[in-house]
């Protein structure tokens, strides 16, 4: 599903003397099957600018289209089903949202708001928990037995059910210990790989943006700065110290190297990126003959 | 230097009926002045055992001394004098209405008079640079903002050990970066000792001397260097892979050897620079 | 939600704003027994100045209060009617029926209750507009110090309020949060019947629920860890200071009411 912002503008309680503007036009567009990070400073807009998407927030100015689905500021509360049913929205700490007896009838739940049938919102359920990595002997459990990461797997398992075709997701590792944070990384980016979800991640982890994102668009203030390519946001040095916004340590180690005279390419994001490109420039390796 | 710390033989389990306790039978000791780093997965026990340190959890097996003091339940409160433990969710450590109230809590706990506590609020919440949000709820404060009040609430009462329970897992990076600058000077300022629980590699790196915790049990010891060289099986001790690691091992992928031993970003700089120029 | 003033704190600067809460909270008291001994028209009168006196140097707009009443209007309304139709016989009869009576000893019961309500309800909504919350529970705390000497645990009940107050804003923001997660998992708050409705509340108080629990237990673990045993053995960081203005306040409040009495009906 493809994802476009015209000129969207939204406005806290608009109309009364406590209107604050939280973001002003906005403009940008999400390929189908595309993997979009949003960045930028707590209280930049980033969950505003989220929740636009499933109209739990709707623009006060502007345009936002899913798919063949419009949101406008006139749009009404009744036609959201469609929508909300193909947009998945992991918020952060997504494990306080649990709060049927038994994990499987949570997980159950969101499908069947939807109008799948008991039987096949359950079937689906048992499906997603294999998915999050928990097996079947957790569905009779009850959700608040576990521990906080197993909780947030449940809970994640429960937006997965609805079978959306977008997925948003809201700082999705916060809280976790590093070894929760990657498998939950990669989960996504499995669903993204195989099953072709379109994925809008906000995160702080500039790793990750690195790692997974085909573009990243950074907030501020409100605004959105740039909305771009990795490689793009991140080679600017002096854009990058402007707009006040971490690199991924690979780059930032690559810049030191650069200062002392090694020649990128292109500026590596990864690890592995920047491997590549010294193996090029290896003495007695890659491409530098002497 | 002398041991602030000594714990020999802790065990406890959460209920009696627990087979597996959640500390089994923990020895390690603190000399004043270090600075600790617990490390582990979540749920292997770290932040109990900073718990039962600071006399929050009835342990059933072991002791522990802070100071000098047994900790009894008779000697309870004062070995919490010693010890200022910041928490990791910030809001739900938050006990006043406003900023300066919240600092004033221990004070009034321990019976402080008025006239005496003022400045000290006043001197605390300089400390940590939030003076100009004295009269602030905690509803309009960042996240990072809150565990600087809740660290100008332990400058308040002065204690000699203060105990970071993932005190910034919560924080935005820019917000981590500032509570470990803080913690930083301060420890130098107060000559503090630290125990800090952590994931973080920043504040692991901060550390004299790391302790690995896998289910209850304090499964290794040592230096940041030594611990931060095991590379990508650090995942597995619940800490984050050091950049200059991840980087070895994609070098070591394809071919390159890289000297045995961690490196540190400017170490590994240097020893890329030498080989690169080594032509 | 957003048009129910009673209750909600407005930030402004005015002498009312800085009077002791103490202050504030005996004088609504007072006020709430002085109203009942108003009679006669010219006392109304002195009364209804009192309180735009006291309103004006608050510094709030009126349209606040009068926004603030609509809320009560049926309540009100619905007094006044039943005070005009059912009040026994006296004085002129304009309209007779079964057995409602409009008389003008009704007319007369009735404009006293509608005055006697308004004023109430103006005093109130301008201690709760001027005085913070916070203020509020130190000075209810302070005012009922004596209660000790019965046993009653004052300083507790003031503790557990406080942290109540505190945490309002907080689980708010949090039942905010669990909502919109529960709509974008296609609960619809609000609409269709009232059985519906009301299951549609389960997924968000049960973890509303669960969340105020865990804070509560990160709450007690770090109050603990800061030195918290009691609250009867605490000093205080937030006084409340008499100053020359509670005492002004009272004076002019006192001379109104003695003015009042005299111009009473004995």
């Amino acid at each position: 599903m493809a994802i476009t912002f015209e000129h969207v503008g939204y406005t806290y309680q608009a109309g009364t003397p406590m209107a604050t503007p939280a973001l002003s036009d906005i403009s940008f567009t999400v390929p189908d099957h595309g993997y979009l990070a949003i960045i930028g400073h707590t209280g930049s807009g980033k969950s505003t600018l989220i929740q636009q998407i499933n109209a739990l927030l709707k623009p006060t100015t502007g345009k936002i289209t899913v798919d063949d689905f419009t949101i406008t500021p006139q749009t009404t509360n009744a036609d959201l089903k469609p929508l909300r049913r193909h947009v998945g929205m992991v918020f952060q700490f997504p494990e306080s949202q649990l709060f049927e007896e038994t994990i499987q009838r949570d997980i159950a739940f969101g499908p069947q708001n939807f109008g799948v049938s008991e039987e096949e919102a359950n079937q689906r359920a048992l499906d997603m928990l294999k998915t999050v990595g928990l097996d079947e002997s957790f569905a009779d459990r009850s959700p608040f037995e576990l521990s906080g990461g197993q909780m947030r797997r449940v809970a994640i398992a429960g937006v997965l059910a609805m079978q959306p075709k977008v997925l948003i997701l809201d700082e999705p590792t916060a809280g976790l210990d590093p070894q929760g944070r990657q498998e939950m990384m990669t989960l996504f980016n499995r669903l993204h790989q195989e099953q072709g979800l379109t994925i809008i991640l906000v995160t702080h982890q500039m790793e990750d943006v690195a790692a997974y994102a085909d573009e990243v668009a950074v907030m501020q203030a409100g605004k959105l700065l740039t909305c771009a390519t990795p490689q793009e946001v991140f080679s600017d040095p002096t854009w990058v110290q402007n707009s006040d916004i971490d690199v991924p340590r690979a780059a930032k180690f690559a810049q030191r190297l650069g200062k002392r005279g090694v020649k990128w390419d292109q500026l590596p994001l990864t690890a592995d990126q920047l491997a590549d490109q010294l193996v090029q420039h290896w003495p007695g390796m890659g491409g530098q003959h002497e | 230097m002398e041991n602030i710390i000594d714990v020999q033989h802790l065990s406890y389990r959460y209920q009696d009926t627990d087979g597996r306790p959640a500390l089994d039978d923990i020895s390690f000791t603190v000399r004043a002045g270090e600075w600790l780093a617990l490390v582990g997965h979540n749920g292997s026990g770290k932040s109990t055992l900073a718990r039962a340190v600071d006399g929050l959890l009835p342990f059933s097996e072991g002791t522990v001394t802070v100071g000098g003091i047994k900790l009894t339940p008779e000697t309870v409160w004062e070995v919490r004098e010693k010890i200022g433990m910041i928490f990791q969710n910030p809001d739900n450590q938050f006990v006043g209405a406003t900023v300066e109230d919240d600092v004033a809590f221990g004070l009034e706990n321990r019976q402080i008079s008025r006239a005496e506590m003022v400045p000290r609020v006043k001197a605390a919440l300089d400390e940590v640079g939030m003076q100009t949000f004295a009269q602030r709820e905690p509803g309009a404060l960042s996240g990072g903002q809150k565990q600087r009040v809740a660290l100008a609430g332990i400058v308040a009462i002065a204690p000699d050990i203060l105990i970071l329970d993932e005190a910034t897992s919560m924080l935005d990076p820019q917000g981590r970066r500032d509570m470990l600058a803080l913690v930083q000077r301060l420890r130098e300022e107060k000559h503090l000792t630290v125990i800090s629980i952590t994931h973080d590699i920043d504040e692991a790196a901060s550390a004299d001397r790391i302790l690995v915790i896998d289910d209850g049990k304090l499964v290794e010891e040592a230096q940041p260097a030594e611990i931060f060289a095991q590379g990508e099986r650090l995942v597995h001790l619940g800490l984050d892979v050091p950049f200059t690691a991840k980087l070895k091992q994609a070098l070591q992928d394809r071919g390159i050897t890289v000297p045995a031993g961690y490196q540190t970003t400017t170490e590994m700089e240097e020893w890329l620079w030498q080989s690169l120029s080594n032509t | 939600m957003s048009n129910f003033i009673f209750g909600r704190y407005l930030p402004l600067n005015s002498i009312v704003h800085r009077l002791d809460p103490r202050s504030k909270l005996l004088l609504s008291f007072c006020y709430l027994i002085v109203v009942f001994l108003a009679n006669s028209w010219l006392s109304y009168a002195i009364l209804i100045g009192f309180t735009l006196a006291a309103i004006l140097s608050s510094k709030i707009s009126l349209g606040f209060f009068l926004k603030g009443l609509r809320p009560m209007l049926w309540l009100i309304a619905f007094t006044v009617v039943v005070q005009l139709l059912f009040s026994p016989a006296g004085g002129h009869v304009y309209f007779h029926w079964t057995i409602l009576n409009i008389t003008q000893a009704g007319l007369v019961n009735s404009g006293v209750i509608f005055i006697r309500f308004l004023l109430i309800i103006m005093m109130s909504t301008l201690l709760t507009l001027s005085t913070q919350p916070l203020d509020i529970a130190t000075g209810l705390s302070s005012l009922m110090k004596p209660l000790r000497w019965v046993r009653i645990p004052v300083d507790t009940l003031a503790m557990m309020l406080a942290i109540a107050l505190r945490f309002v804003p907080t689980l708010m923001d949090e039942a905010t949060k669990i909502m919109n997660a529960q709509r974008a998992r296609g609960v619809d708050f609000g609409e269709g019947g009232l059985i519906k409705q009301a299951k549609s509340f389960i997924p968000l108080m049960v973890p509303l629920f669960m969340s105020a629990f865990n804070r509560a237990e990160d709450l007690s673990t770090a109050m603990e860890a800061r030195g918290y045993r009691d609250s009867e053995h605490r000093s205080q960081y937030r006084i409340l200071t008499w100053q020359r203005r509670d005492t002004m306040t009272w004076i002019v409040f006192l001379m109104v009411v003695a003015t009042m009495l005299a111009t009473r009906r004995w």
